[in-house]
């Protein structure tokens, strides 16, 4: 699978947390070349399940990125809305944002107000091209770029992940039953999640629905190797996958985590993600408990763009696969 | 159902006690009901065949609770001490009166012309305030009261011109509704639950939902209308009288975008007037319904309810009959 070109092709989608049809339904096409077993449940969640004869794994992604929602038109034209995932107000003015229906505009802010007392209550959205309704949702028109091995875009929590899992769903493919030893055949179901950004209310009820033995989230780990950030975690990019021990309040199961260790064909960073959120913490409670753990691809944020490693994006999906 | 509203109001169900009301309920849907259940939270979870089947799993919620007091301790005077039982802004307690079943009483302020001009600034917190029953000790007060009791906002119901004033309107509009729904027999078979402890963190619908596994919930409730002078237009929320809200998202949940569009298609086919939420402020228990087991989709149809969370809230009635109207359509077309 040529990474470069489906992590584009994924970013480009406007499909932020309650609006993933778009994206999910480009992923749902791509899965269709190598399972058949595929749903959607009641929250958009896609279940694709290739069927196997061992431990039942489930492997989640989530799929939306941030993005904004449009809750009122002044009588200027000028529209007002709340935000999908967390964001601090005034880093927003002046970001330009796109709809998946092709309409633009601009952030701006309330005259008058001193940056140190921007809220959400004065920031607008300034439509440049196109039209805009009440409850539709916008995203960061960033640019994304895939030169060298970096990844670059504001897309890059959301799709990195799914870049990474629709790998493995075409390995998984490529192996045949009758050359893998019997104990090998995971019974796989593959979650592309929804409205992650909103507190991982997608995946909770997709575990609910597949009852797995365990659990991994692909999911991004913020990198401590930029300026000043060195004491916060020791993750650097092409350092391979982070394992977070813990991320956020949730804790992995050890031992799931160190047998991914030891499958490790290339070095991986074991490291704590007190910041982190991810479908952890919802995998892991679902039902009677999970065993789950994260694999986490290593990015660093600047706001709404993300920096990652195509290296780090592929081990994960070798590390996802030794899994299995 | 403006009667059967004001009735619902005088009753008292504070969540974690919400037996008065669940029981007016029991006896207003027993006639209409193919099947009544009370499960172990409290929740009233009533089964009507209707007109038409499906094959899909309709869920209508409403809840039976309302934000009040909880006794927490008596003092040696013969005052009650407590906490609040849902959200409840400090600033509304002060002089306000209350009901502790039938034992009336009244929270505490110290007369004014007694301040300080700092204490005129400062608003004291719910630990230092206290419940007046008129009891002359601590013997007496225990005679009437225990620390568990509840309290509810006391006051009946009102009419002043267009709107109706009176506690709990969030959300025995909700019951209200479900119930003339139940009544009059739902268009395609639908469960009807009447959750509890939703003030407390959208408890009872967790169950409910449970129990159900709805693919479609509606939920009926009341919601935040702060159309006061005061403040801009997209900071007021909704408002009294432009129709039942339709919210695209709250603090709990994101709605279903492609049932939100066909619910404001249907609104407009039929000509039912709607708004939507300036402002993203509040949850409901479709937070819970779309999360609990394997997931389902939701839309949320609320009054504008002004005050919300006090003793005073207030509603336009014209809404009332309106939100009966449109969640009828979407039943039968969503």
């Amino acid at each position: 699978m040529n990474y470069q070109d489906t992590f584009r092709d994924l970013a480009m989608i406007a499909a932020p947390s309650g609006f993933e049809t778009p994206v999910i339904d480009y992923i749902e096409a791509q899965a269709r070349k190598t399972a058949s077993d595929i749903r959607r449940d009641a929250l958009g969640n896609l279940i694709v399940h290739r069927p196997g004869t061992g431990a039942r794994v489930l492997l989640s992604t989530h799929v939306d990125t941030a993005g904004f929602i449009v809750t009122f038109r002044d009588e200027k034209g000028f529209y007002r809305f709340g935000l999908l995932g967390k964001a601090e107000p005034a880093s927003l003015v002046g970001l330009p944002v796109r709809t998946a229906g092709g309409a633009r505009g601009v952030i701006g802010c309330d005259g008058g107000v001193a940056a140190k007392d921007l809220q959400l209550r004065h920031l607008y959205i300034d439509v440049t091209s196109g039209e805009l309704r009440i409850g539709d949702a916008c995203v960061a028109a960033l640019p994304t770029h895939t030169d060298g091995d970096r990844f670059v875009s504001p897309a890059l929590d959301g799709r990195a992940g799914c870049v990474a899992a629709l790998d493995v769903l075409a390995r998984v493919a490529g192996q045949h039953p009758s050359t893998l030893p019997q104990d090998k055949t995971a019974d796989l179901y593959v979650v592309f999640s929804v409205q992650q950004k909103l507190g991982e209310r997608g995946a909770g009820a997709a575990a609910f629905t597949v009852e797995p033995d365990i659990a991994i989230a692909l999911e991004l780990t913020e990198a401590g190797d930029t300026p000043e950030c060195e004491n916060r975690s020791a993750v650097r990019l092409g350092g391979g996958p982070a394992l977070p021990v813990r991320v956020g309040s949730s804790p992995a199961n050890l031992e799931l985590l160190e047998s991914l260790e030891q499958k490790a064909a290339f070095p991986v960073q074991r490291t704590v993600d007190l910041h982190g959120q991810t479908d952890l913490g919802k995998l892991s409670v679902s039902r009677a408990g999970v065993r789950a753990c994260v694999i986490g691809i290593p990015a660093r944020r600047y706001g709404y763009m993300g920096v990652a490693c195509q290296k780090d994006i592929a081990e994960a999906a070798d590390l996802a696969l030794a899994a299995l | 159902m403006l009667e059967l509203l004001k009735k619902l109001c005088a009753i008292d169900g504070v969540s974690g006690c919400e037996d008065a009301v669940r029981e007016f309920i029991r006896a207003q849907a027993a006639p209409y009901a193919d099947s009544i259940t009370e499960d172990v939270m409290g929740n009233l979870l009533v089964y009507r065949k209707g007109a038409r089947y499906t094959g899909r799993t309709l869920m209508l919620a409403a809840h039976m609770d309302e934000v009040g007091l909880i006794v927490t301790s008596v003092t040696d005077d013969g005052f009650l001490k407590f906490g609040t039982s849902g959200g409840i802004d400090a600033k509304v307690l002060l002089g306000t009166r209350v009901r502790i079943g039938r034992v009336p009483g009244v929270i505490g302020i110290r007369a004014t012309h007694l301040n300080t001009k700092e204490e005129q600034k400062k608003l004291p917190p719910v630990s230092a305030m206290y419940i007046d029953i008129g009891a002359s000790s601590k013997a007496e007060a225990e005679s009437l009261v225990q620390p568990g009791d509840f309290a509810a906002f006391a006051g009946e119901p009102v009419q002043y011109g267009r709107m109706l004033r009176a506690k709990a309107i969030d959300d025995r509009v909700g019951c209200a509704v479900l119930l003339s729904l139940l009544q009059e027999g739902p268009p395609v078979d639908t469960w009807f639950a009447f959750t509890v402890q939703e003030e407390q963190g959208l408890r009872g619908a967790a169950a409910a939902a449970y129990r159900i596994r709805p693919d479609v919930a509606i939920v009926v409730e009341g919601t935040t209308a702060c159309d006061l002078p005061d403040l801009p237009p997209h900071m007021q929320v909704c408002v009294p009288g432009r129709g039942p809200v339709m919210p695209v998202m709250d603090g709990a949940t994101l709605y279903n975008p492609a049932l939100i569009r066909r619910a404001f298609e249907i609104a407009e086919k039929h000509g039912i007037p709607y708004q939507t939420k300036s402002y993203i402020a509040g949850g409901t228990d479709a937070g819970r319904i779309t999360q609990t087991a394997g997931g389902a989709a939701a839309i949320g149809v609320a009054a504008a309810v002004r005050y919300i969370h006090t003793p005073s809230s207030a509603m336009d009635v014209s809404d009332l009959g309106a939100m009966r109207t449109l969640v009828r359509a979407l039943m039968e077309e969503i």
